[in-house]
């Protein structure tokens, strides 16, 4: 046949690549064996999440109800249009569809889209609260637009009766800056979280469990078919039955509409607050649908600082309010008893200064220089004792801490010591004429109107110490059972039931002898004690303060009322206390 | 001269085993084609299926014409083979600057003809006669001259193609050819080595300890030191050359060798193929999701999946018994050939049956390689399986070769 006849290739070398061909087919059935066997599960569920995409279902936020069961906070359905950007990538004519439909351009949606971005497979809102015209036109047609979908999507909406912003709060998207702190528990971007107040406060009790739509789709994101492949449902937010009276809250805003001011009314044996104002307030609704800059241009810059809670950030001098401090500091000690007398001329001389009274009292005993307001008679006691008992006994009655209100970033004040003094003016470079200032409460004595009401609730149960609070019951919704949450109650050490009736007896000569300063707080009938205080302030006419409680056994309610530059004590803020609790009296009884 | 001159159609020598198991693995490729071409909600799309049939058709008698031809004819024409095969690997190149279409393939009305697929036949054609005849001895170096011309001629033409993976193929043929052939060890190392000092030459390190290793073989094995210094130096010039050749070509076959180290590297660009290969194949488990059942191949995530990545369609639905099936079946088939070469009455045969079997083994590790991730992505198909008429053309025509060395 052919010239060659035998086979002279090498048996050892066909042998060699024979045996290297078999080694190689160990190594892919070694790797096959890997990746199908020893990997399976993580490829398996790889292969899952490729084929199933999962879409949030936003929890519902718990509901919020006044003490009587009446809506504060509450959810309306609102739907939301979305977009896919993987999805609306590839099918760009979704877009002039987009457009059609709603009547907004296509550049502000693209827009949009990209604010509202958190990647590219996660859904981006180009608009909000879409009209239920346009929602059924997208819907009926949903197949025609590849990318976009209508989403519900529950909003939050804010009783209209009270402008009470800075106790309930507010929702908005979290902050890109902040994310980091919210990412492991649970939040995602674009979440709508509690700002301020209750809605804060409450976020874990509110905020529900996000529920899951997965569904099957192919490489481009596309869905194979309407219904879902799986669902779980979100659990709601649950219930909040809050210690506001929605009837007294909306009075007590109505009363100091006019002012910037703060009032709390608050029962003073639980610490459950039905009334709590800082006016002028400002309505949740409009941070909820998300503010144009004008808007908020226009409530930043607002002069009277709607958004400051002067319940629990404003901290005033306190004025005369302060005075049963040093009065019990001084029984207790017995740097005086209460028929001690001092003699008020109207100017007491320390050093080379002279420090005024408002009237020339004449001479009084304690009882009178609690229910005229005397200044000297209090100059005189703070210099026999000094300042260390007083501190003490301010710190014993809360001052300097927070009083641990259910409200975000509460404020402690400043109570003054020896330490504050020597940290504050240098040791040895202050002066006994501080003392005399802030025994009446002014100097460097701050408080917050959240700290008076809680010493108001001392006074009046004589050394009880509640927590006020805003939570009155919490519903859970996954369990259908209520709870009622407990504030801690302390007891006021060291001061003796005959001291508290010492003070309580100036007190009730304040409000109901015709000579008391806060006489026109009075409220026939409910057997009231109080307090005025004015505070001068450096920045303008001086601070109204007044403070009382009713005795009567069965309305234990104690009530504050704070107003910038209201002028004396007696001038604004004593009525509005007394006509809060006259109102809530007969709202109690109808 | 008579028809019968050239062939002889000596149906009495095939190795039906051989074919039997071959028709096999078309079935599997058939199978998987159809699962690979139905997606969900819109059914089979059977024009892949007909079309492959027509491909196996067409194989059919590519296998008969390369089996039957008579191996006298083939020696006594492999120059004139070799030539014309040359000829249209270079025409597509000429077509592509006058009409700046691409340079692998020549468009005859409804065929297109890929010259370097036939080229893979002629190649081993060639060789095979160059090394039964040669009339130099393997123990002398310059044995491989002659033949390593014949090879990197066609291998320059298709590399410049761009097709790092024909190339690759056409070096494997020849290196087992020679291998088998029996040139000297020290010779076949010197040949390897700077393709080995090129990859060494990406960490100066490694460089410089395979610097050693050439070093201390060359001065082992020869006794002439102008000869082993001259060879040292060109190994260290072709190390330092790399770097600069790395520079100049495309950058999507940078891209791809790069992203063959790391696929993860690029998960939605050149990696995207390898991930979702190695998903679709992990997520098979032992005994895969079932005929069409496969999520991976059905919801498009997988890439080409007709072609080059049919085997993870196969993977994905059959599992791991499935995959060991047909791993089975091309090692028993490769095990036989080789058994045809050791057997082979002429060193011609033997060489067409190494060669074949070489080509078909090296296209099989390429393309599971690069499904499991383990080779770069050179959009090599899967010889028997894969759809692809000119590709199965190919396959069945080395077939051919290797039964045609076997018979008589």
């Amino acid at each position: 046949m052919h010239r060659e006849s035998k086979n002279l290739t090498s048996k050892y070398r066909v042998l060699t690549i024979l045996i290297l061909s078999l080694l190689t087919f160990v190594v892919l059935v070694v790797r096959f064996f890997d990746l199908q066997i020893i990997h399976y599960s993580a490829y398996r569920s790889e292969a899952v999440g490729n084929m199933l995409n999962r879409v949030d279902i936003a929890a519902p936020r718990g509901l919020v109800y006044d003490r009587k069961g009446r809506k504060l906070i509450y959810n309306v359905p609102c739907y939301n249009l979305v977009v896919y950007p993987h999805i609306i990538k590839q099918n760009p004519g979704t877009w002039e569809k987009l457009e059609a439909v709603t009547g907004e351009t296509a550049e502000k949606l693209k827009k949009e889209m990209e604010r509202n971005q958190y990647g590219a497979y996660r859904q981006a809102v180009v608009l909000r609260n879409i009209d239920f015209k346009v929602n059924t036109m997208i819907n009926e047609d949903i197949q025609n637009y590849p990318g976009a979908e209508v989403v519900f999507s529950p909003i939050r909406e804010y009783t209209d009766d009270i402008k009470s912003g800075n106790i309930l709060g507010y929702t908005a998207q979290i902050l890109k800056r902040d994310f980091y702190r919210y990412r492991q528990r649970g939040y995602k971007l674009g979440d709508f979280i509690g700002f301020d107040g209750i809605e804060k406060q409450y976020e874990d009790l509110l905020r529900g469990e996000r529920g899951y739509r997965y569904k099957q789709v192919n490489a481009v994101g596309k869905p194979l078919s309407d219904q879902a492949y799986e669902q779980i449902n979100p659990v709601p937010g649950n219930a909040l039955y809050l210690t506001v009276d929605l009837d007294l809250q909306a009075y007590a805003e109505t009363l100091l509409a006019d002012h910037n001011a703060a009032a709390i009314v608050m029962n003073y044996k639980n610490g459950e607050i039905v009334a709590a104002v800082s006016s002028p307030g400002y309505d949740p609704d409009m941070f909820t649908e998300g503010l144009t800059s004008t808007q908020w241009d226009s409530i930043v810059q607002d002069k009277r600082i709607p958004l400051f809670n002067r319940l629990i950030r404003g901290q005033y001098p306190p004025g005369s309010i302060y005075k049963m401090v040093a009065a019990a500091a001084a029984l207790e000690e017995q740097t005086i008893t209460p028929s001690t007398e001092f003699e008020c001329t109207g100017v007491f001389s320390l050093g080379d200064r002279e420090y005024k009274c408002a009237h020339v009292h004449g001479i009084e005993d304690l009882n009178d220089a609690i229910a005229h307001s005397c200044n000297i008679y209090f100059y005189n006691v703070i210099l026999k004792q000094g300042i260390d008992d007083w501190s003490d006994y301010a710190k014993r009655m809360g001052f300097g801490s927070p009083t641990g209100v259910d409200l975000p970033r509460e404020l402690a004040g400043i109570s003054p010591d020896r330490d504050f003094l020597d940290r504050r003016y240098g040791k040895r470079k202050w002066w006994k004429g501080m003392w005399l200032n802030m025994v009446i409460g002014q100097g460097d004595v701050l408080v917050t109107p959240m700290q008076v009401i809680r010493y108001t609730g001392i006074l009046a149960t004589h050394g009880k110490m509640v927590t006020p609070h805003f939570l009155r019951s919490v519903h859970y919704t996954e369990q259908d059972s209520s709870e009622n949450p407990e504030f801690p109650v302390h007891d006021v050490e060291g001061i003796s039931e005959a001291t508290w009736r010492e003070i309580a007896s100036g007190m009730k000569n304040a409000v109901q002898d015709s000579r008391g300063t806060g006489r026109t707080a009075n409220v026939p009938g409910l057997d009231m004690c109080g307090k005025t205080g004015t505070a001068q302030n450096p920045h303008g006419e001086a601070h109204g303060w007044f403070l009382g409680y009713s005795r009567k056994k069965d309305f234990p309610y104690a009530v504050t009322v704070f107003v910038e530059h209201g002028i004396a004590g007696s001038d604004i803020a004593a009525p509005v206390a007394g006509q809060l609790l006259k109102a809530y009296y007969h709202m109690r009884n109808e | 001269m008579r028809f019968k001159d050239f062939f002889d159609l000596k149906l009495s020598e095939i190795d039906f085993p051989s074919l039997i198991l071959v028709f096999v693995l078309t079935a599997c490729g058939l199978v998987a084609i159809y699962s690979a071409s139905s997606f969900v909600g819109s059914g089979a799309n059977m024009q892949y299926f007909w079309k492959q049939m027509l491909g196996i058709a067409g194989g059919l008698a590519m296998f008969v014409m390369l089996f039957s031809v008579r191996k006298s004819f083939l020696l006594s024409y492999a120059e004139v083979l070799y030539i014309t095969g040359i000829i249209l690997v270079i025409i597509p190149f000429i077509l592509s600057m006058v009409t700046s279409g691409t340079n692998r393939w020549i468009t005859l009305g409804a065929f297109q003809i890929q010259p370097s697929e036939y080229m893979k036949f002629i190649l081993i054609i060639m060789l095979a006669k160059i090394f039964s005849e040669s009339r130099r001895s393997p123990q002398n170096p310059g044995y491989v001259l002659y033949p390593l011309a014949v090879l990197l001629l066609p291998a320059a033409l298709v590399f410049l193609q761009p097709d790092l993976g024909t190339t690759f193929i056409y070096i494997v043929i020849f290196a087992a050819m020679l291998f088998a052939s029996g040139y000297k060890l020290y010779y076949i190392f010197l040949i390897i080595a700077p393709f080995i000092t090129i990859l060494a030459a990406f960490n100066s390190w490694i460089f410089f300890a395979w610097g050693i290793i050439v070093a201390l073989v060359i001065f082992l094995n020869n006794k002439n030191i102008i000869f082993s210094v001259i060879m040292f130096l060109l190994n260290i010039l072709v190390g330092i050359m790399t770097p600069f050749f790395w520079n100049a070509i495309k950058p999507y076959q940078q891209q791809r060798i790069l992203t063959m180290l790391n696929p993860h590297l690029d998960p939605m660009g050149a990696g995207y193929q390898v991930i979702q290969s190695q998903i679709a194949i992990g997520s098979g488990g032992l005994h895969g999701k079932g005929f069409l059942q496969g999520t991976q191949s059905h919801l498009h995530f997988l890439p080409e999946q007709h072609t080059d990545f049919i085997f993870s369609v196969i993977s994905e639905e059959f599992g791991f018994i499935g995959v060991s099936v047909i791993l089975f079946i091309f090692c028993f088939l490769i095990l036989r050939w080789f058994r045809m070469a050791l057997n082979a009455r002429s060193t011609f045969s033997a060489m067409l049956i190494i060669g074949g079997t070489t080509a078909l083994m090296a296209h099989l590790f390429i393309n599971v390689g690069m499904t499991v991730g383990l080779l770069p992505v050179t959009g090599k198909p899967l010889p028997f399986i894969s759809y692809g008429g000119s590709f199965l053309l190919t396959c069945f025509g080395l077939v051919g070769l290797v039964l045609n060395g076997n018979a008589e």
